[in-house]
């Protein structure tokens, strides 16, 4: 990659391309002058170094692709959407390089503030810092607020120096950036973010690419293409999408299922968020908002990535290692390091799953299972961290649909932003409609469908007994309460 | 249900704000309640923009949709705020109170104090400003915006 000097009028903007990029996924994706400037700065170069799939790529080798390039990926899909809705919209004809900038900008910056391993890490600070709240405050936390990664993006916006430097330059605000992603305001804010955003196209696309798996293989180009804007101008898809919509989400949910919900990568994130939970409790890292936004003005956050968090549970390994009189906890904490350092990932020992309609849950008794693990636990003296109940967020065809029931899906109104979460379908004369509407969307039929399940994760710290305590002890408690086990 | 969504559902519970999620109006009630307590010093790490009804937060939907959905299933977390904090929500709360003249109902109660409080103190808009945009973007509002107004600096809001 190479870069030019900036224009002597950069705010004048401009569209030329500065710089091409090589993408296994699109081709040759190019670049305008500003977005060369982001690219090249310390803040966005760092995502090279946090992965987007976490640690999926003990199970899928080359699923190791960074939030660096699919950040690009999501910039060019952003173009593609705006061409096609260009072409396809008389309403939008008149879009400006300026607005048009302004778009692809959000869309590349649009995962600047991820944390190291993105989302396990997000989800761990946040169980982490909101326990300050609640009695007793066992970690004694001053400051109980975090940024989520979207907020943490434009924190880094407002306060990193050389990146506000640059949009000083081109006469861009971190406002501009924020509100091109808020709807319903903004009425082209759903190629950031929707169910069919330039990030998820990209996303999709990307994972399939390196995961070598098939699920994500979906006609983008097709999609795209019938990208347009209502009679309201805001940003749809026409009729002749719908198939290729549904296709689409149904990819996702089987992306979902065969990617970051396969069992071992389930287990690998435990462990993962167990080493985060330990750092955090030693001090070894602080997440609150207020030492974040101090990271980014000491710049110490173009090295908070991946490799450091690594870097960290090694010392803390190390120092385990050589304690003299190890505690029953750190052998578990030993076990949980080796398993994120030499892919030693917990082993699920029993499961139940299904799909079913959005009010009708799993059919055994949660509290039940969390009561027989406690005992177990406690009748045999079994470390804290050697066992592991994993439920994840229901699962949904649609984004809009993990909020609440059937009953409030459907009562959600345009005046809330959710709504234009769904995929929209009309054409230019028309009001545009959540793609469930139409009966003639596989969608119609299976939107408020849900993924559920739960699993119980051992991992093996050290106990000599612990193994055959399972087995022989706990397992036939489990196959009691309904749970399918692995012996 | 994570920590974060615990932390609020014992919140609401704190300030008796019925859970319920149903429609427009109880949302537009849960998102102004949190807003308004959080600017009266108990703050829960919502960060809010101007959407349409004011001010808003999508955190906050996410989160007030899992409450209510685990408020169907049977488990139940029993961790309780801690004291302090407690004691800080329930101060806090005593902004939420209408006053008997007031006839409006709890949600435009809620979205118009919250709304000018958000102008005043997002947008710095000077008080002399606030009922014409208040007019211009809420005009069911309007009638009661000097109410508003004399409220929030009586709880020294602005």
């Amino acid at each position: 990659m190479s870069r030019k000097r900036a224009s002597k009028h950069p705010s004048v903007v401009s569209l030329q391309p500065k710089k091409k990029v090589s993408d296994p996924v699109h081709g040759i994706i190019e670049l305008t002058e500003l977005e060369s400037l982001v690219v090249d700065s310390k803040a966005f170069q760092r995502l090279h170094n946090v992965r987007q799939l976490g640690l999926a790529h003990y199970v899928f080798p080359a699923a190791n692709y960074s939030r660096f390039s699919h950040s690009v990926g999501a910039c060019h899909n952003a173009q593609k959407l705006l061409t096609a809705i260009q072409k396809n919209s008389p309403k939008v004809i008149g879009l400006s390089n300026k607005e048009i900038q302004r778009f692809r900008l959000a869309a590349l910056i649009h995962d600047l503030g991820h944390y190291p391993f993105s989302h396990a890490f997000e989800h761990e600070i946040e169980e982490y810092y909101a326990q300050s709240y609640l009695a007793p405050d066992e970690f004694n936390i001053d400051d109980g607020s975090i940024f989520n990664h979207e907020e943490m993006g434009l924190e880094v916006l407002r306060n990193d120096e050389e990146l506000k430097e640059i949009l000083r330059k081109f006469d861009y605000t971190v406002e501009d950036i924020r509100t091109a992603f808020q709807k319903p305001a903004t009425l082209l804010a759903g190629i950031l973010s929707s169910d069919l955003d330039c990030d998820r196209l990209d996303y999709l696309r990307r994972t399939a690419h390196h995961s070598g798996l098939p699920y994500g293989n979906v006609d983008i180009n097709y999609i795209i293409d019938q990208a347009t804007t209502d009679i309201n101008g805001r940003f749809c898809f026409g009729h002749k999408a719908i198939r290729a919509a549904d296709h689409l989400l149904v990819s996702r949910y089987f992306d979902y299922l065969q990617v970051p919900y396969h069992k071992s990568v389930v287990a690998l994130e435990w462990s993962l968020k167990v080493v985060i939970r330990e750092l955090l409790a030693r001090k070894k890292i602080e997440c609150s908002a207020n030492d974040m936004t101090l990271q980014v003005i000491n710049q110490e956050w173009h090295h908070f990535d991946d490799g450091k968090i690594l870097a960290l549970a090694r010392e803390l390994r190390d120092h385990l290692t050589h304690r003299l009189e190890k505690a029953q906890r750190d052998y578990g904490v030993l076990a949980h390091i080796a398993a994120i350092l030499h892919r030693k990932p917990a082993k699920l020992i029993a499961s139940v799953e299904m799909v079913s309609p959005v009010d009708m849950g799993l059919n055994i008794d949660i509290a039940e299972i969390k009561n027989t693990i406690r005992n177990f636990r406690n009748k045999h003296g079994i470390c804290s961290l050697a066992l592991h109940l994993w439920q994840p967020k229901d699962f949904s065809l649609i984004k809009a649909s993990t909020k609440g029931s059937g009953h409030a899906i459907s009562s959600l109104t345009d005046e809330e932003p959710e709504f234009f979460e769904y995929v929209q379908i009309a054409n230019s004369s028309q009001k545009a409609q959540p793609i469930f509407q139409f009966s003639n969307a596989l969608m119609s039929q299976i939107y408020n469908f849900r993924y559920r399940a739960c699993r119980i994760y051992s991992l093996s710290y050290g106990n000599k007994h612990f193994d055959q305590l399972v087995e022989v002890e706990l397992l036939p408690l489990l196959r009691e309460l309904g749970m399918e086990t692995s012996s | 249900m994570d920590t974060k969504q615990l932390v609020l559902k014992r919140t609401l519970e704190a300030i008796k704000e019925k859970i319920s999620v149903d429609d427009l109006n109880d949302r537009l009630r849960l998102q102004k309640a949190i807003y308004l307590i959080q600017a009266a010093g108990a703050d829960l790490g919502y960060r809010y923009s101007w959407y349409l009804k004011g001010p808003y937060s999508t955190a906050l939907t996410q989160d007030y949709f899992a409450v209510a959905e685990e408020l169907k299933s049977a488990h139940f977390d029993e961790r309780t705020l801690g004291q302090a904090f407690e004691d800080k929500v329930v101060a806090a709360a005593r902004v939420l109170k209408k006053p008997q003249a007031v006839k409006l109902d709890t949600p435009f109660w809620y979205e118009l104090i919250a709304s000018i409080h958000y102008l005043m103190k997002e947008e710095r808009v000077k008080e002399s400003n606030v009922f014409a945009i208040m007019q211009k973007r809420k005009a069911h509002l309007a009638d009661f915006v000097s109410t508003g107004i004399q409220h929030l600096r009586k709880h020294n809001l602005i």
